[in-house]
């Protein structure tokens, strides 16, 4: 009698275990908007951002100690002078690698968490920083033995990496956000030919869709000529090769980009109107709502 | 001795679940500080199909669209300004010459 109580307390336990599964399941299985993927890889850059920014203080201050050590040897010229310039220089060389790194683990969250990027691209621009960061490991792991002249060497390699580094970032970065806004390009022109059918049906059924579309074209007009300059943009990004150009190359290719955001956001305004045009005359069809990541037939959110 | 086993087996299910769940629900707040969520409504309205001349979920499809509209340029917006402030900080434009120092 006692056991078959306990068989059943047992089972009790067991099922109480087995419903906790089942509501902790559909938090994590329901499919992510796009809003909340964003929050999320934002919320992440900005934690690795700040995790860089702490690094540019240590950076800052033993470049100031270095060069308060290096003009002490410089005025006296003695042995324990030199011995502490060799430490603050490699504590230098070290901060300065540290940063660097740092900058870079600050890019390669931004490719990691930004969409629009498909996954071959992403995975090269991944290896590519993962390259760059490795090589500043491994250079940073011989200077606690390095000799004087060593640490002059590493710190010439050191230069010509971050300037290599330097041109790298900003083709990166401007890739990141020509794909970004091309992904957002891309589902307007989607919306574009899902409402060209709808407004067909609506104008075979007898309805009169003449503002429809003119708005339709509206949107389509304002798309193409954010498509132009998203494609001014890329060329200007993927040109950026050398330190020489790279500044100018990326801000032009950064006004470009804001250029199409503002096509964007004038285009997505024609297409609230058609929304709200189309609702007046009961035509919304909820598939349209699919092409922002969510279908009319998923399991309805709790 | 197995009844021991088959508690901690169950013992060990519940904390996970609970840990999963806790930390899902922590996870989604933290989110929602960051952008307003705006969505969810809008996703239970499409999850019914509608027929086509149904006005009851239109307006409600409506704002949920335009909300998602909202959204994505927000989102668009906030990467074109990251980028660009990951480019104008200029914390690093002297190392190129405090390098140099040391080299000398």
């Amino acid at each position: 009698m006692l056991k078959r109580e306990n068989k059943k307390t047992y089972l009790g336990t067991m099922l109480i275990g087995v419903m906790f599964l089942f509501m902790a399941i559909p938090t994590f299985t329901n499919g992510q908007t796009w809003n909340e993927i964003d929050a999320a890889a934002r919320a992440g850059y900005f934690k690795v951002k700040d995790t860089y920014s702490k690094e540019v203080d240590f950076y800052k201050q033993s470049r100031k100690d270095f060069l308060k050590v290096k003009q002490k040897y410089q005025q006296y010229k003695n042995a324990p002078n030199k011995a502490e310039l060799e430490t603050k220089a490699k504590k230098f060389l070290n901060n300065a690698m540290s940063v660097t790194i740092r900058r870079l683990e600050t890019l390669r969250n931004k490719a990691a968490g930004m969409r629009g990027i498909s996954d071959a691209d992403r995975q090269m621009t991944l290896t590519e920083i993962d390259n760059d960061i490795n090589w500043l490991k491994e250079k940073q792991s011989l200077l606690p033995a390095a000799t004087a002249q060593q640490i002059k060497d590493q710190a010439k390699i050191a230069l010509d990496h971050w300037n290599k580094v330097k041109v790298t970032a900003k083709r990166i970065s401007g890739e990141l956000l020509a794909a970004r806004i091309n992904f957002t390009i891309g589902k307007a022109e989607t919306l574009a030919t899902e409402l060209d059918k709808e407004i067909t049906a609506l104008k075979a059924s007898g309805k009169d869709t003449a503002k429809l579309e003119q708005r339709l074209s509206d949107f389509r007009q304002k798309i193409a000529l954010a498509k132009e300059k998203y494609q001014s943009a890329q060329e200007r990004f993927k040109a950026i090769n050398s330190l020489a150009s790279a500044d100018k190359l990326f801000t032009d290719g950064h006004q470009f980009i804001k250029q199409a955001n503002q096509y964007v956001i004038e285009a997505y305004k024609s297409l609230k109107e058609i929304i709200r045009e189309m609702k007046l005359q009961s035509a919304l069809n909820p598939g349209i709502g699919s092409i922002f990541g969510i279908t009319p037939t998923s399991t309805p959110e709790k | 001795m197995a009844k021991i086993v088959l508690s901690i087996i169950t013992l060990v299910i519940i904390i996970t679940a609970g840990a999963v769940f806790f930390k899902t629900q922590i996870q989604k707040s933290t989110s929602e500080k960051i952008y307003p969520p705006v969505v969810p409504q809008v996703k239970s309205t499409q999850t019914t199909v509608v027929p086509r001349t149904a006005t009851s979920t239109a307006p409600q499809l409506q704002t949920g669209i335009e909300s998602l509209i909202d959204a994505e340029l927000a989102g668009l917006d906030a990467d074109i300004s990251d980028i660009g402030q990951y480019n104008q900080d200029t914390s690093l434009d002297t190392m190129g010459n405090d390098i140099s120092a040391v080299s000398q």
